[in-house]
């Protein structure tokens, strides 16, 4: 294998994972684990009370 | 090794969270202000040989909730099925309201739980005179009473030894009245209450969401057939509860001056009031953004210009390939687009740790009551807005203050309009590209235009919370009850700490997103299937004969990325944005940082660098000098400019507030009102600037 193609072949590997890590980050978030990892204060969220939104 | 459960209950803005982290040296958000904590936070130490799991609860004047973060505490402290039902509590109290804070403790004893009591603060206290009588407490208590200076750490080390004081026998303080003597039976029956008082607390709640339906179901009937009132129940605990508190502590506590309320008054007398109040807070405000402005500039452009020749150092360092265009145009452009921030974002946090050190934030929180009302909110909408100027989510969290469910839901609706520290990047660039760096009356004018921002996201949250009032017809009108917390000194290392975290979060937290999109943007701009984009040396010979060599090249650049994956993509959506003076580098730009806001700057640098063979020009350069293809002027003008800052402004461009919506609201519904409402507004309102100004 050439220079070139090994180059690729490390650019093919880190695009995966950067698009693997976006859609982990963003499923996380929906489903419920960590809510936020943006440093915003709430890095120790749990569980969340929900609003009964079917009463209003 | 023994493990312990242990939990830090006490009033709101008592220090919980400051003594939280004491003990577990962790850094748990904590401020001068109530309502910092609405939910239950863990952390562990080991002392002694015993491994301690602290739970620092939320603020709670009692054990009968009102609001979601009450109900929270009660929760946690009632049901011994708990996951994080207690071993031990330890109450602190406040040496000013020392009555309350007992309240508190003598709720927890007879529920049965052992606890020992914390006075915190109490070097404020002595300074101010008030002399206490600790041995005689611990009498009346029946516990361990320890003296703590949270900020400053003294008592900590006492504190982490009394953990394994085992109480003495605990005398009830409150009788349950006679005539709810048989209710009470009956409700431990239902229920199965470990005793009379824990009968008694499930009897007077408001709600019982916590009991499986069927108990809840035959509670109702109970205060149905017996005509219970909860509320009435709780009064009549509070009041007799005082009346014993009153004989008991009448000489536990002596005042011996009021010199410290006549500080805190003297500068409540100017700070809160109703016209010089808000002209201070408005100077201030000013104070920040020109400040932010001035102070960053130099650090601004040495990042900058560091991280130009970074790029081109490591374009001369690395071979030639694929890989090097990676490196210099992916990945160091992008964290560069970041890392430049961080002296804005670190000014902005300074004055943030600032104001919730000494207290001022609880008087900000009272000026903005005043204007909440009209639109709809609470007087408790105030802590959520005003957290969100730093950031929307714990502000929506927050939120869960709110006990009335119409107005929770408008404050976590409408608190993604304030201006987060995320918009912050987008504002300080947009701004240096199309307004004069000039003075008007005597302060700078970009400073003065992003404080305009500011006031901007004020009124369209105020504004959308109004519209919403109408929609949703609320009526219920929940007050803000805020006890003002005495003027402190901030503490420099728990400032430095904050501004620490703050912004290695936002630097680390929006990097790691920003690392990712740099990458994937560079393999979509930098590969591409079309005739156009593999030929493109030929086209561009073809239809450009005689032109030299350095514009070759960056003809040849810029048709690569117009006919790449990614050139693809925004031309595809540029129809849509076209009108609001956007092309589809831009597009680009809006689509990525849909995911955080702070990306668009990172993302434009990328898309640029990709655009041309100049490696050794800064971000600020690649954007002020890049030429909109559709209207040959430059991509950056007054219109676009004002277009993009209104587009962000109130475009819902952040994946992580739409997730903690959806998580509080519960509702995919509400979520995409939200969603949809703010994406429209913000692309109307960029429509109307773009073409008015055009």
């Amino acid at each position: 294998m050439d220079a070139i193609t090994i180059q690729y072949l490390i650019i093919g590997t880190l695009f995966v994972v950067a698009l693997a890590y976006l859609i982990r980050r963003t499923r996380r978030s929906f489903k419920g684990g960590k809510s936020c990892s943006k440093g915003c204060g709430c890095a120790f969220t749990e569980k969340t009370e929900p609003l009964n939104t079917s009463r209003l | 090794m023994i493990e312990m459960k242990i939990a830090l209950v006490g009033n709101p803005n008592v220090g919980k969270s400051t003594i939280f982290n004491q003990l577990t040296g962790l850094r748990q958000k904590a401020g001068n202000y109530p309502g910092v904590t609405v939910e239950r936070k863990t952390g562990t130490f080991t002392h002694q040989q015993v491994k301690y799991q602290l739970i620092d609860l939320p603020g709670a004047y009692g054990i009968h909730p009102s609001s979601l973060d009450e109900e929270v505490v009660y929760r946690v402290l009632a049901d011994p099925q708990n996951p994080n039902y207690p071993e031990k509590v330890v109450v602190i109290g406040d040496p000013f309201n020392l009555k309350r804070s007992v309240l508190l403790y003598q709720q927890i004893r007879e529920m049965g739980l052992p606890a020992i009591f914390v006075i915190n603060m109490i070097d404020e206290a002595e300074r101010a005179g008030l002399v206490i009588d600790v041995q005689q407490l611990e009498k009346v208590l029946a516990t361990k009473v320890l003296l703590t200076d949270a900020r400053s750490g003294k008592g900590i080390d006492e504190l982490r030894a009394a953990l394994q004081h085992q109480p003495g026998e605990y005398a009830a303080a409150f009788d349950i009245p006679e005539e709810y003597a048989a209710s009470v039976m009956q409700t431990k029956q239902i229920t199965g209450a470990r005793n009379n008082y824990n009968a008694w607390l499930t009897l007077s709640q408001k709600h019982h969401r916590y009991l499986p339906a069927d108990q809840a179901d035959e509670l109702a009937t109970l205060r149905k057939d017996q005509s219970i009132n909860y509320h009435r129940l709780q009064i009549q605990e509070t009041l007799a509860r005082y009346t014993w508190l009153d004989q008991q502590l009448a000489t536990t506590v002596k005042d011996t001056t009021k010199k410290r309320e006549n500080a805190t008054a003297r500068l409540d007398k100017l700070l809160i009031h109703p016209f010089w109040g808000y002209v201070i807070f408005f100077a201030l405000l000013l104070l920040i953004f020109q400040a932010i402005y001035t102070w960053s500039g130099p650090f601004m452009d040495a990042i900058d210009n560091g991280f130009a020749w970074l790029a081109a150092a490591t374009s001369e360092l690395l071979p030639a390939g694929p890989f090097n265009g990676l490196i210099t145009d992916g990945i160091i452009t992008g964290i560069g687009g970041i890392v430049i921030f961080i002296p804005q974002i670190a000014i902005l946090f300074i004055f943030i740790s600032l104001m919730e050190e000494s207290g001022y934030m609880s008087r900000v929180v009272y000026l903005m009551d005043r204007w909440l009302k009209p639109f709809g909110l609470s007087g408790k909408s105030a802590v959520p807005l005003m957290s969100g100027a730093a950031c929307a989510i714990p502000a929506v969290m927050s939120a869960r203050t709110i006990e009335n469910d119409k107005e929770r839901l408008i404050t976590i609706l409408v608190t993604p309009f304030m201006t987060c520290s995320a918009r912050l990047p987008i504002y300080i660039i947009i701004i240096g590209l199309v307004i004069p760096q000039t003075k008007f009356m005597g302060l700078d004018l970009q400073g003065l235009v992003l404080f305009g921002m500011y006031v901007l996201g004020v009124v369209a949250a105020l504004g959308s919370a109004w519209v919403l009032k109408q929609v949703m017809k609320t009526s219920y009108k929940s007050y803000l009850i805020l006890e003002m917390p005495t003027y402190k000194y901030p503490v420099v290392r728990n400032v430095l700490y904050n501004v620490w975290d703050k912004t290695m979060g936002f630097v680390l937290g929006a990097g790691k997103i920003i690392l990712a999109i740099s990458i994937i943007l560079w393999v979509l701009g930098s590969f591409g299937i079309s005739e156009r984009f593999t030929n493109a040396e030929e086209i561009v010979r073809m239809e450009n004969p005689g032109i030299d060599e350095e514009a070759f090249e960056n003809r040849v650049q810029s048709e690569r990325l117009e006919y790449s994956f990614l050139g693809s993509m925004g031309r595809a959506i540029e129809p849509v944005i076209e009108p609001l003076g956007y092309d589809w580098k831009m597009g680009i730009g809006l689509i990525s940082s849909f995911a955080a806001r702070e990306v668009f700057v990172s993302t434009m640098a990328t898309v640029y660098s990709l655009g041309g063979t100049d490696d050794e020009l800064t971000i600020r350069e690649r954007m002020g000098a890049e030429i909109n293809q559709n209207t040959r002027r430059p991509a950056y003008n007054f219109a676009s400019g004002i277009s993009l800052l209104l587009f962000y402004a109130f475009a819902m461009q952040c994946m992580s507030t739409i997730a903690i919506v959806r998580k509080e609201t519960n509702s995919w519904k509400w979520t995409f009102i939200q969603l949809a409402f703010m994406t429209g507004f913000a692309y109307l309102a960029a429509l109307l600037a773009y073409q008015m100004l055009k």
